[in-house]
């Protein structure tokens, strides 16, 4: 995919950005186009703290560019490149984040609040359909595991 | 053959599944040949041997042979995995052939001409097995109606070369050196088993996947038997196939009984036998490719099912006709070997593929079953009947006589029509059953008796909160009248919330005689709310004004709020001025804490009553006041209420859309009047609509059909309007909705053409064909919509649920409900439209809906989306032609972007920008 080199990006080019990721993959571009306007890219410096263990989470990450670390403490869980996405969960309930994170390197990250995300679902259900949708695929695809590890 | 080519048209075949249908083809092919050489000579050794009147006994002892073949079939099936199964199975029935080649060199005795004859029975019903087991596990329903005539077919070409070869080559090689012809052809089946089990190795390689549900152990037959009674559809199909196959044999019969006293020597008996069976297989194989399949499209599964009984009726009648016009015994003979060639053919080729068409919805486990017991159970016994019957006719008339063998077959043809009704009323149900199996209705309750009601009083005491509070609404909701026994025991319970739902239901239900037992609540030091709802209860049954006083001037301003709000619900007109006026002075109130406690009351009462200074609130300035106004609205709301509320959109857009759907019916003459001037902008105009639906109605019907007729571009809005409304279309206007359902065919087939005409191998393609597909996802949903407005909306919106699971077989079920319930000329279209078939195949398929269609560049399709035609397309999928336009220089005419330049929607202003920059 060639996304536009200019600093902002077009609310076409959010959408196929979210279209590239994972947990978008199967969701309609026309949904899409609604959850775009609603990502707001935010620049961070290195070992910038995104957010820690124990904050209330109230949003979800997608990364532009760079690397973003996942971490207890010390101790590295995951490190997060392009494209992918961290604090998913936080858009629909505000439990604790259950680990920090922080840019390895210079970052440009989109962010989704929560707020925002629930007025656009209370408009357009269709949203939180396909939101419930890759949720459900995912608790299933975890039973799936769970069942095949107990055999 | 290529893919393309024309046989793929002649043989229905989609390219994708040709290759699976070509190796099916041959596989029953070469297994039919080797049961044909194996027919054909043990057949003429028996007949040379004995009379015609010995048959029967072969019938009645292939009817056990069958049974034990069906019982070890189905043991063994479910214990050796697919391949492995039919492999050994196809190794199984060569070697038998091979055997009974030795049988006939070393036995001379009666026994081995009767077994061996017998014995074909089992090789066809083996062959019949193993051949239609694979196929139904390959292919779905929809692909069963296409395919099943064109694959079955494979053993039709194989009886005409294994008839004509043995009609020409048995003078010269002897009836054994047949039997050694089919062995080989037997073996000549195997590589395409491996070649089948190969490409589908998912299939093949699973244990039959329903191994948990169906055990052939010491339960099988049991299980069988159960199902064979408890499952509608599969004992009323084992009955036709019962029927089908004993007038099979009675005419098979009498035919062969005639022809053995033409013919005498082997050698004549055998040749005339492979010719007629030559002459037979070529009109069957005619009749299975090219018009099986059609047929059964065109027909419908279960009009296909009428076709032969209804010919044999029409043979049998022309015999008994031409008896009563000539007594030539030939004639007789000749026509009853027409019969027999029709009811051969038409069994062969329409009967058994539209039979196993039937069991398609079914499970995958069910469906074996049903199998299983058809050809396991039901053939043998059809076999045994019709030995045992033959034999006493024989015992009894002492002669084969064709015309009492005519009124036997048309006693048979009667019961068999009626068991083909009597299928095809519970063919759409099984349809249905098979996509919604998770629902069951709800139970009914007699809540009226003294026994009840004492367990229900025991619940109560010794009951949860949340058991008590759900049986007082299963109470409410099944009991009639209320018992005030039960009621009083609900006012007495410890938890606060299941008191104050009693007393709500008290009030709404006006039960006046538990006025007592509320005002003494009162004393009782319960607690506030409890108190409150008490109060509104008293004053809401309360037959005299002044009684009420207290209540009314109560300091408390709670307690005060709850008098007003139990008397605007009195049915007296006193009681309820009293509290209008108290109500004006709240509403009038310079204090916004009392103009609240005013709002407050209207809206606990809005549903009931609304009060004429409730619009001077909703437009306040103030935008909390406003908010609780709005939000005060209702199914009581005056007129003026609803005329200011509308002018507040654009202010509180959320609140003053649920108002409206609050406000119910009432608002509707509203709505309309907004959506008749331009004073608003096409996202709300859309809301309204919406809105519109949400109410629902006849106001709002008549409404949204009007709009439906004068605004084409909102049509999207207004069919999920009436969807969600629950619309049905009546008769005058079903011409209108089918006409737009044609209408949203021929746009969708426009659609498929521009998706045609897009490369593949680009990405600004690619992006635009899955903004054109998530178009014709669109028109599926609208003409989804038509359908259930003119048709039974319950069964579409199983199809609905049937496609939304995306899964192989439910597509199938659902598109099969959709032939069912939709008129042909729609539903047929609307198949092959959302059908898993390539592109190029629903163009062509479809072209003649949409004649007028040329797209060979994107740069077309782009000005052709943009230019909003033939339909008003979403918003991505503009957004997305003036991106892909303007990022990789498609060349558009640039006007066309100049109206999204002050389009509502973000997006599509934002590209439009860029576009034109």
């Amino acid at each position: 995919m060639n996304i536009s080199s200019s600093d902002r990006l077009l609310l076409v080019e959010k959408v196929l950005i979210l279209k590239s990721l994972t947990i978008f993959r199967d969701t309609p571009e026309n949904i899409l186009a609604d959850l775009a306007p609603l990502m707001q890219e935010e620049e961070y410096e290195k070992n910038t703290l995104l957010f820690k263990e124990g904050d209330t989470g109230d949003c979800m990450f997608i990364i532009r560019s760079g690397e973003v670390r996942i971490h207890k403490g010390n101790t590295i869980l995951a490190v997060l490149r392009d494209k992918e996405v961290f604090g998913e969960l936080s858009l629909l309930d505000a439990e604790t984040r259950s680990a920090s994170a922080t840019c390895q390197t210079d970052c440009i990250l989109f962010r989704i609040d929560q707020e925002p995300f629930y007025e656009l679902i209370e408009s357009r259900p269709e949203v939180a359909r396909g939101f419930i949708k890759i949720l459900c695929q995912r608790l299933r695809a975890q039973n799936e595991r769970a069942v095949s590890s107990n055999r | 053959m290529k893919p393309n080519h024309i046989w793929l048209k002649i043989f229905n075949v989609h390219t994708h599944e040709w290759d699976v249908v070509k190796k099916l083809f041959w596989l029953q092919f070469f297994q039919g040949a080797g049961i044909s050489f194996f027919f054909t000579a043990e057949f003429t050794r028996f007949l040379h041997k004995y009379p015609a009147e010995k048959l029967p006994w072969v019938m009645v002892i292939s009817s056990f042979l069958l049974w034990g073949a069906g019982f070890v079939y189905a043991k063994f099936e479910h214990k050796i995995p697919f391949k492995k199964f039919n492999l050994g199975l196809t190794l199984m029935m060569a070697s038998s052939i091979l055997l009974v080649i030795l049988g006939d060199n070393y036995f001379t005795q009666d026994w081995i001409y009767y077994i061996s004859l017998s014995w074909f029975y089992v090789l066809y019903l083996l062959n019949n097995l193993e051949f239609w087991g694979i196929a139904a596990q390959l292919f779905d329903m929809r692909q069963s109606k296409r395919l099943f005539g064109v694959i079955s077919a494979g053993d039709i070409p194989a009886k005409f070369i294994g008839y004509t070869l043995a009609y020409s080559v048995v003078k010269y090689t002897g009836l054994n050196n047949l039997l050694l012809i089919g062995f080989f052809c037997m073996l000549c089946s195997i590589p395409f088993l491996l070649s089948i089990a190969r490409k589908e190795e998912k299939i093949f390689n699973h244990d039959h996947g329903h191994k948990k549900v169906y055990h052939a152990e010491k339960k099988s037959i049991r299980i069988l038997v159960n199902n064979f009674f408890n499952n509608k559809i599969i004992f009323r199909i084992a009955l036709i196939s019962f029927l089908a196959s004993a007038c099979i044999l009675i005419v098979t019969y009498g035919f062969y009984a005639k022809v053995k006293e033409a013919y005498h020597d082997d050698e004549s008996l055998a040749s005339f036998i492979a010719l007629y069976n030559t002459g037979l297989a070529v009109a069957a194989l005619i009749t299975k490719t090219v018009f099986t399949g059609r047929l059964t499209s065109n027909l419908g599964v279960r009009q296909s099912l009428f076709i032969t009984p209804i010919a044999m009726v029409l043979l049998v009648f022309t015999v008994i006709f031409s008896v009563s016009q000539t007594s030539n015994e030939m004639t007789i003979f000749y026509f009853f070997g027409g019969i027999y060639i029709a009811i051969d053919v038409l069994r062969a080729a329409i009967n058994a593929p539209v039979l196993l068409t039937v069991m398609q919805p079914l499970p995958t486990h069910e469906r074996l079953r049903a199998h299983n017991i058809v050809k396991g159970i039901m053939d043998p016994f059809a076999t045994l009947f019709c030995g045992i019957f033959l034999l006493v006719l024989f015992h009894i008339q002492k002669e084969v006589n064709l015309i009492t063998l005519c009124y036997v077959l048309l006693v048979l043809a009667a019961f068999w029509i009626i068991g083909i009704i009597r299928v095809n009323n519970v063919y759409v149900n099984m349809l249905v059953k098979t996509i919604s199996s998770r629902f069951f209705s709800q139970e009914e309750f007699i809540l009226n008796d003294a026994e009840t009601i004492q367990k229900i009083k025991e619940k109560i005491g010794m009951g949860t909160y949340p058991e008590v509070l759900s049986i007082l609404q299963m109470i409410s909701t099944k009991q009639n009248p209320l018992s005030s026994e039960l009621l009083t025991s609900f006012l007495h319970h410890p938890s606060e919330e299941v008191r104050l739902e009693a007393i709500k239901l008290i009030g709404s239900k006006q039960v006046n005689s538990l006025k007592e037992e509320l005002n003494s609540m009162l004393l009782e030091g319960s607690p506030v709310s409890v108190k409150k709802e008490a109060i509104k209860t008293i004053c809401r049954l309360a037959e005299s004004t002044p009684v009420l006083h207290a209540y009314l001037h109560n300091p408390d301003p709670g307690l005060k709020q709850a008098a007003i709000i139990g008397m605007l619900s009195n049915h007296r007109a006193a009681t309820k001025l009293t509290a209008e006026i108290e109500l004006q002075q709240l509403l009038r109130s310079p204090i916004a804490a009392e103009r609240e406690i005013a709002l407050t009351i209207l809206e606990e009462v809005k549903d009931e009553y609304d009060h004429p200074d409730h619009e001077l609130l909703i437009e306040s300035d103030d935008p909390v006041i406003r908010h609780k106004a709005i939000i005060a609205i209702g199914k009581g709301a005056l007129d003026q209420s609803l005329e200011v509320l509308l002018k507040q959109i654009g202010k509180d857009d959320k609140a003053v859309f649920k108002a409206l759907q609050q406000a119910g019916q009432k608002a509707i003459p509203h709505i309309r009047k907004a959506l008749s001037g331009n004073k608003f902008s096409d996202t709300k105009r859309q809301q309204l609509i919406s809105s519109c639906g949400k109410i629902g109605g006849t106001n709002a019907h008549e409404l949204l059909v009007h709009l439906l007729k004068t605004t084409p571009a909102a049509s999207s809005e207004i069919i999920k309007a009436l969807y969600r409304s629950k619309y049905v279309a009546g008769n005058e206007i079903r011409p209108f909705f089918e006409e737009l359902a044609r209408a949203y065919l021929k746009y969708a087939v426009e659609l498929l053409h521009m998706q045609k005409a897009l490369p593949t191998d680009d990405f600004p393609s690619q992006l635009i064909y899955n903004a054109v597909n998530l178009e014709l996802q669109e028109i599926r949903e609208l003409l989804l919509g038509l359908f259930s407005f003119l048709y039974d909306r319950e069964q579409i919106r199983k199809v609905r649920r049937g496609l939304d699971a995306n899964q192989k077989e439910s597509i199938a079920n659902a598109m099969e409900i959709i032939e069912l319930t939709v008129r042909k000329d729609i539903g047929r279209y609307f198949n092959i439209l959302y059908e898993n078939i390539p592109i190029d195949r629903k163009c062509d398929d479809l072209k003649f809906l949409n004649t007028d269609i040329h797209y060979q560049q994107t740069s077309q399709v782009l000005g052709r989306i943009l230019s909003e035609q033939p339909i008003f397309y979403q918003d991505w999928t503009k957004a997305c032609s003036m991106y892909i336009s303007k990022k990789y220089g498609l060349t558009v005419d640039i006007r066309l972007f100049d109206k999204y330049l002050e389009a509502d929607n973000q997006i599509l202003q934002e590209t439009a920008r860029y576009a034109c920059a």
